[in-house]
């Protein structure tokens, strides 16, 4: 390609830049003439940015509200019944701070795409840095409870038979989770948003995200719409297409909220990953029997412990607390909502 | 017959391709590499820059032995050739770093497959199949020329995106069709079996004088034919002029303004009949060289089936981000507009795989260097003397002769100048353009200093050691405002 010389003078008017700065300003979108140069003979220099970008993220946002990170007075201001501050005896708050990794993160999230690229970007960026990153500027806690699935299971055993055919492991009470999650998401409408930089969205589809091994994360759309054995099917094809590596881009966008089973590696509790772009993510584990008590006695019940990471920011700590309690609730007693609107099958 | 699947197919191992393939599989995807070759490394590492850079070296050595050790005062019996030890000396260069390349794919876990690829369109979920032909593993190691006549097995790769690497080939005389033994590209001059007792190349651009200076200085007699009036065209005049003496003060002839129109070949030998205004003429060669350009690697890929626009060279045409009229089809390297060098395609490979994945990253073509490996080497940056002047802009100009220069002296290496090209008002640095000892070197500074909007005085307030050949760039630096110390 041969370099005119009217062009190569369009770049020598233009302040003097470095090749790392002038690839920092195309990723955050920022020209030239919105930065001070500071550097010698009027050249913008790496620190130059990063101080236009630092300004850029204290202006105001438009509609995300702030609120001050330490989660035990938020706690504490939270009106919670006896059950519930059981339900959040424990809180983690995983602020965790995180080095030259970050601004690499963040870059790709806000860079000007090319369409294909954009929707590539979600399958292959590797995720971990985004959350490291996405944790360094955002409150998310993680709170954690116990379910009873002794009453779900038996009724997938009773009605469903041939669904298990479909089932992988772990799989098995997936479908509960999902109606239970959508019937909440509906009685607490903060928790099913989607995030978009500042902007908050209160949803009314139920796009439910279903985590799959550690990268994809296929959407269940409409899942409000979906009986138990539809979704099941539905799971079941994700996973197909999952292992032939065929999810394609539209199976893969803009969920509101996200189920992540790690029991699908046996794990027993785990703090569920957050992404930024949804409000709250709940974490399923594997179900293992152990001693509880019921009426005062000793019994032996099918048990899960179940997580819920939130944004502070977003949804709160009371919301996210009373939305846990009521998929539990839901959970351990499915027959209320298949009876109300008998869509078992 | 079976399908696999992948998040990125690259078809073609060279200089582009191999660099797409790593940096795509370090950035997370599935990658797969298709290559017809059985080494990998395209024609760089096979039968371009690196085997002519380790002849280069060689003859460099063998010249310098013969014409300058006496001056060093090392008093030897002549020198005698060992052309034999020195291709396996090359070939084992070449093997070395094809190995390393093999490597490098394992440990990225990067899937190879030795075969050609033909684009077979999108399958019902919309991505793209690629019908490998593979040769077998047991195979792997035949020779080119056999590979029609190996056992293969079909199959059908599948990926959203392809990027096409395929790069390009020896371009043609019109009317002279290569064969092997007397009209050859330069794949067949970088393995002559022995010294040409008259090579003539076709072609005053790098691959031919560089060849022709390698021949040259095992005693061939070497006439070089170029059409234009002027060796290098695109290069700053002042700095092509001084090369041209040069080459010509080691014995290369030169047939400017001279057109090739055929060839008659009597036994092992030819006749090249040409053309240089002023009727036929004929001249005895025992090999034609024929360096006339490259083209585009384009044919048997399939590409009009799936919709892959050509441009009126032959070039593939991408978008910004390379992606050709065929959505999720990416082209780069040779294949696309811009200048057929490693570098360029290797950059154009990063920017591709890294935009995929949403970083800005983006090739700077103002700031690729250039480099013609003859000696003295030649190497230029940024905008020419000429270009300036056509385009009316102001400039000063400084320049420093190695002669002057301690070190340039020690080496006994004082052919050659650097040139420096700068913005009247702004000072700054616009081209640089370099002939003299380890020049491909020099130019590095030149680079990083456009790269990062240098200016003149930047490099003039820049410390440089004594003694090295870089302090000839301060003083040529220097020079601009008539300041240089030792000139």
């Amino acid at each position: 390609m041969e370099i005119k010389a009217d062009e190569m003078l369009g770049r020598v008017m233009a302040p003097p830049t470095s090749p790392s700065l002038r690839r920092e300003m195309r990723e955050k979108n920022i020209s030239e003439d919105e930065l001070a140069a500071s550097g010698k003979g009027g050249r913008i220099t790496l620190d130059d940015l990063f101080a236009r970008i630092e300004e850029k993220s204290k202006m105001p946002p438009p509609s995300r509200p702030v609120r001050t990170v330490e989660s035990e007075k938020v706690l504490s201001e939270c009106r919670c019944t006896p059950s519930l501050s059981r339900s959040v005896s424990e809180v983690s708050a995983q602020v965790t701070s995180t080095s030259g990794e970050v601004t690499d993160c963040i870059k790709a999230e806000d860079a000007p795409l090319c369409s294909s690229a954009r929707k590539g970007a979600h399958s292959i960026t590797p995720v971990i840095s985004k959350v490291a990153a996405y944790r360094h500027e955002s409150a998310i806690l993680t709170i954690f409870d116990e379910v009873d699935l002794s009453n779900a299971l038996m009724l997938s055993k009773k009605y469903c038979e041939y669904l298990l055919e479909f089932h992988g492991i772990g799989f098995g009470c997936l479908p509960f989770f999902v109606k239970a999650c959508v019937k909440a998401l509906k009685e607490f409408p903060a928790v099913n948003v989607s995030i978009d930089g500042d902007i908050v969205e209160c949803q009314d589809s139920f796009d439910i995200g279903l985590a799959i091994g550690n990268e994809k994360l296929p959407v269940l759309h409409n899942s409000d719409k979906l009986n138990l054995c539809e979704i099941d099917q539905a799971i079941a094809t994700f996973i197909e297409k999952y292992e032939t590596n065929q999810l394609d881009f539209s199976d893969l966008e803009d969920a509101t909220f996200i189920i992540r089973n790690a029991g699908l590696y046996g794990a027993m509790s785990s703090t569920p990953m957050l992404n930024r772009q949804h409000g709250a993510a709940l974490g399923i584990h594997c179900i293992q029997e152990r001693p509880v008590v019921r009426d005062g006695q000793i019994v032996i019940r099918p048990m899960m412990n179940i997580a819920l990471s939130y944004d502070e920011c977003v949804v709160g700590s009371c919301k996210a607390t009373q939305f846990l309690k009521r998929v539990k609730d839901i959970v351990e007693v499915p027959e209320e909502f298949l009876e109300e609107r008998g869509e078992l099958l | 017959m079976s399908d696999q699947i992948f998040d990125l197919i690259v078809i073609g191992a060279g200089p582009a391709g191999y660099v797409a393939a790593i940096r795509a599989s370090q950035l997370g995807m599935k990658v797969a590499i298709v290559e017809k070759r059985a080494t990998p490394g395209g024609v760089c590492l096979n039968e371009g820059c690196i085997p002519s850079k380790a002849l280069l070296d060689s003859s460099e050595l063998f010249a310098v032995a013969r014409d300058k050790f006496a001056l060093h005062g090392i008093a030897i019996d002549p020198p005698r050739l060992d052309l034999n030890a020195m291709m396996l000396r090359k070939a084992d260069v070449v093997k070395k770093l094809t190995d390393g390349i093999s490597y490098l794919f394992k440990k990225n876990e990067v899937v190879r497959l030795h075969g050609s690829a033909i684009l077979r369109g999108l399958n019902a979920n919309g991505k793209h199949q690629i019908e490998i032909s593979s040769v077998l593993e047991a195979q792997a190691n035949v020779q080119q020329s056999l590979l029609d006549e190996s056992p293969q097995s079909i199959s059908i790769l599948v990926a959203p995106k392809v990027i096409l690497a395929t790069g390009s080939e020896a371009a043609a005389l019109p009317g002279v069709a290569f064969d092997g033994h007397v009209v050859v590209s330069a794949r067949e001059a970088l393995a002559f079996e022995k010294v040409p007792e008259h090579l003539v190349v076709a072609g005053g651009g790098f691959i031919g004088l560089e060849l022709g200076s390698v021949w040259r200085r095992f005693g061939a007699q070497v006439t070089v034919m170029e059409m234009l009036p002027q060796i290098l065209p695109n290069m700053d005049r002042q700095v092509a002029d001084a090369l041209y003496r040069s080459l010509r003060k080691q014995g290369i002839q030169f047939k400017l303004g001279t057109r090739i129109t055929g060839v008659r070949k009597i036994g092992s030998k030819g006749i090249v009949l040409f053309n240089a205004g002023t009727g036929s003429e004929e001249i005895d060669c025992d090999k034609l060289l024929v360096a006339v350009g490259r083209k585009p690697l384009t044919v048997g890929l399939g590409l009009d089936l799936v919709g892959v626009v050509l441009d009126e060279k032959g070039k593939v045409k991408v978008d910004e981000s390379y992606q050709t009229s065929a959505p999720g089809i990416f082209a780069i390297g040779d294949l696309v507009a811009g200048p057929m060098l490693a570098h360029k395609a290797s950059e154009e490979a990063v920017a591709c795989v890294e935009q995929m994945v949403g970083k800005a990253t983006k090739v700077e073509y103002e700031y690729i260097p250039g480099v013609v490996y003859t000696w003295p080497e030649v190497a230029g940056v940024g905008v020419t003397e000429e270009q300036l002047k056509s385009a009316g802009v102001s400039y000063r100009s400084g320049r420093f002769n190695f002669a002057a220069l301690g070190r340039a002296r020690c080496m006994d290496e004082t052919e050659g100048f650097v040139k420096i090209l700068a913005e009247m008002e702004s000072d700054r640095v616009l081209g640089v353009h370099i002939i003299g000892p380890r020049a491909s070197d020099l130019i590095a500074e030149a680079v990083a200093v456009m790269s990062f909007g240098g200016t003149v005085r930047d490099i003039t307030l820049t410390s440089h050691a004594h003694p090295t050949l870089s302090e000839a760039i301060r003083e040529a630096a220097l020079d601009v405002y008539k300041e240089a110390i030792h000139a």
